[in-house]
């Protein structure tokens, strides 16, 4: 079994999202190590990009705030082999972060941080070869994405989908769409993990979202901790991941 | 593979914009060869844009240059005042057949948010215009045009607040309303298909060159030119001319003050292939993949990119890339106001300047089309502040 498979072999699986360097790349490896040792299964780190056109105004801001920390490709690459023996490190970010500095150099520096997977939120389905392939190569995953609004591509890209299937929600998505969407997901791949990006930070909508799929990526309330407390968000961090391991896994 | 340009293009978006995506392909492929729909746009070009735009011989500027014919392709004439007017009534056009009743665009210079906004008006549409909020200081005239035209216009003000912030704002915005809306993206570029749908619209202007040149001179230009910010006006004044060897294409990008300096927005001579809105081009960015902030005078082509059809050109070696500063684009703006009496937009004055450096190199015999994409009203304060003066709207 290899790490990550492990990692969805205890329950639901907890997904811990820190944009690397938000405010600063210390505060981010005290965060992440808090919110593991409270019961996070994964580590998320974004890579900061100066155009975060995908996601949503508040990690867009927590984007631009990690590049105003001086955070670059390096960073995140030494802040994920501090973690990547304990956790699977997924690195979430863009494709041109990849492919400008040659999608070869940054798969070998991914394997040498001993990165499990990596998130490319602008390369769907119909893009993904020209970087899987690479990455395939050095052992680390291209996570694949579903919108639970868009189901007719869902079966198809379930089907090719490695190492976990990424579906994305918001404050806006139908619990309906979440249960169709993991259901779709199944019937295609089976073996598949689902994990529900939140896009939310109640506990309640997480909750809900969850009761289908394999796991939860909890983002907006981390980011806005990391926001709110630039220093001792420790605490905080920790009490969320702990409650919201609760409420999934008790 | 369509919507490649050997081996630009593509569609690099989230997964939640796909499905628009290929709605927006296939109704664009149905609509395309639909003779209703051509009919329909055709009256709109003629009746409403005032097409065809007149192909001006300027006497004046090819004698006090000493050189090759110059031709200037009065896209400055079009309603609204701009070739954007083409675009824009194709997809607005579109849109409403596909049962959209939402426009949003984005706009730099506020060319396309104005040509926008009025086809939201004649159409019935929703209109949301997303602009940076340094260009919304740049050109306010603009954008009290498009809230006359009913507009909402939203400032934005991530990033250096310009057209890039722009383009990102209005591309996330889709992403949250696609089912209404449709999102009229104002140059050549973007995922598959904009980049084609936006070409085919602006290749309006290269058709009607081709005729036009036939009448007056019997024969095709040597040069056909125009500026490239995305690139629409340019790639609409080369469409027609691709298969045929013998006409040179250039294109003028915005070199700011030099493409020796970071204050340039010159993609083809200062960027690298990289993957940003959509599409595989060239950009400008750093060795991370982190896309540069860029600088032009011009809010129009202040775009850190290109559209993947002139990268592909670029590529092929079919057309050639020149960067003109801001300095010698001023200039340009003087030099065709006072010799023809046509104020150019800034973005145009950028392809007369570079007209400037070649057609005195050129026989008297050889011939010039440079397509002027807009007119200058809307730049007249901005260069008299430029120049020192102390013009405001």
């Amino acid at each position: 079994m290899n790490k990550l498979s492990k990692a969805f072999s205890g329950g639901k699986a907890l997904s811990a999202y820190f944009t690397c360097g938000d405010p600063f790349v210390e505060a981010t490896v005290e965060a992440a190590s808090a919110a593991i040792a409270a019961g996070a299964d994964i580590l998320f780190l974004g890579i900061p990009f100066s155009d975060p056109t995908a996601v949503d105004p508040v990690i867009q801001e927590s984007s631009l705030r990690g590049l105003a920390s001086g955070t670059t490709t390096k960073t995140v690459m030494e802040t994920a082999k501090l973690f990547s023996d304990k956790v699977p490190v997924i690195l979430t970010g863009y494709a041109n972060l990849v492919f400008s500095p040659g999608i070869e150099n940054f798969a070998r520096q991914c394997a040498d941080s001993g990165v499990a997977g990596i998130i490319l939120h602008d390369v769907p389905y119909e893009e993904q070869e020209e970087f899987k392939a690479v990455f395939r190569n050095y052992g680390i995953v291209l996570i694949s994405m579903v919108s639970p609004e868009v189901p007719a591509r869902i079966p198809m890209i379930a089907k090719a989908a490695e190492g976990f299937l990424y579906i994305v929600t918001g404050a806006e998505t139908d619990r309906s769409n979440v249960q169709n969407a993991v259901r779709l997901a199944r019937d295609a791949n089976p073996g598949i993990p689902c994990i529900i990006g939140c896009g939310v930070a109640d506990a309640a909508p997480i909750e809900t979202f969850c009761a289908e799929a394999d796991g939860a990526v909890l983002d907006y309330e981390l980011v806005y901790i990391m926001d709110e407390y630039p220093v001792g968000a420790k605490r905080h961090i920790t009490a969320y991941v702990e409650h919201i391991d609760k409420l999934l896994n008790s | 593979m369509e919507g490649r340009f050997g081996i630009h293009g593509g569609q690099y978006v989230p997964e939640s914009l796909m499905g628009a995506l290929k709605e927006l392909e296939d109704a664009y492929n149905f609509y395309k060869n639909d003779p209703t729909f051509q009919e329909e746009l055709t009256r709109l070009f003629n009746d409403y844009a005032g097409r065809p735009s007149r192909l001006y011989f300027a006497n004046k500027l090819t004698r006090e240059l000493g050189g090759a014919k110059i031709y200037l392709k009065r896209e400055d004439m079009n309603h609204t005042g701009a070739h954007k007017i083409n675009n824009v009534l194709g997809q607005a056009l579109l849109a409403k057949k596909m049962g959209k009743t939402h426009l949003i665009a984005e706009t730099g210079a506020g060319q396309h948010g104005v040509a926008s906004a009025t086809a939201a008006a004649l159409m019935d549409m929703e209109c949301t215009v997303y602009m940076g909020q340094e260009d919304i200081e740049r050109q306010a005239l603009n954008v009290y045009k498009m809230q006359l035209l009913g507009a909402k216009v939203v400032p934005v003000t991530s990033g250096t607040g310009t057209l890039k912030d722009a383009v990102s704002e209005a591309m996330c915005a889709w992403g949250r309303c696609v089912t209404d809306t449709h999102y009229c993206l104002g140059s050549s570029v973007g995922p598959h298909p904009f980049p084609i749908i936006v070409r085919d619209l602006q290749a309006v202007i290269s058709k009607e060159i081709k005729e036009q040149m036939m009448v007056a001179e019997g024969r095709l230009p040597d040069v056909v030119m125009a500026c490239v910010g995305g690139g629409s006006n340019a790639i609409g004044t080369f469409y027609h001319f691709i298969d045929e060897p013998g006409v040179r294409l250039i294109g003028c990008e915005a070199a700011g003050r030099g493409v020796d300096t970071l204050e340039t927005a010159a993609t083809i001579s200062t960027g690298d292939v990289g993957i940003f809105h959509g599409m595989k081009s060239y950009f400008c960015q750093n060795e991370d993949g982190q896309i540069a902030p860029v600088y032009s005078i011009s809010a129009g082509l202040d775009y850190p990119g290109i559209g993947p059809e002139h990268a592909g050109l670029y590529d092929s070696g079919r057309a050639q890339y020149v960067p003109v500063t801001d300095d010698e684009a001023v200039a340009a703006f003087e030099y065709l106001s006072r010799t023809e009496g046509v104020i150019p937009a800034i973005e145009s004055a950028h392809a007369v300047a570079h007209a400037m450096k070649i057609a005195p190199t050129m026989d008297k015999d050889k011939i010039i089309v440079i397509t002027l994409s807009g007119r200058g009203d809307k730049d007249c304060a901005a260069i008299a502040r430029y120049k020192g003066g102390k013009l405001y709207e």
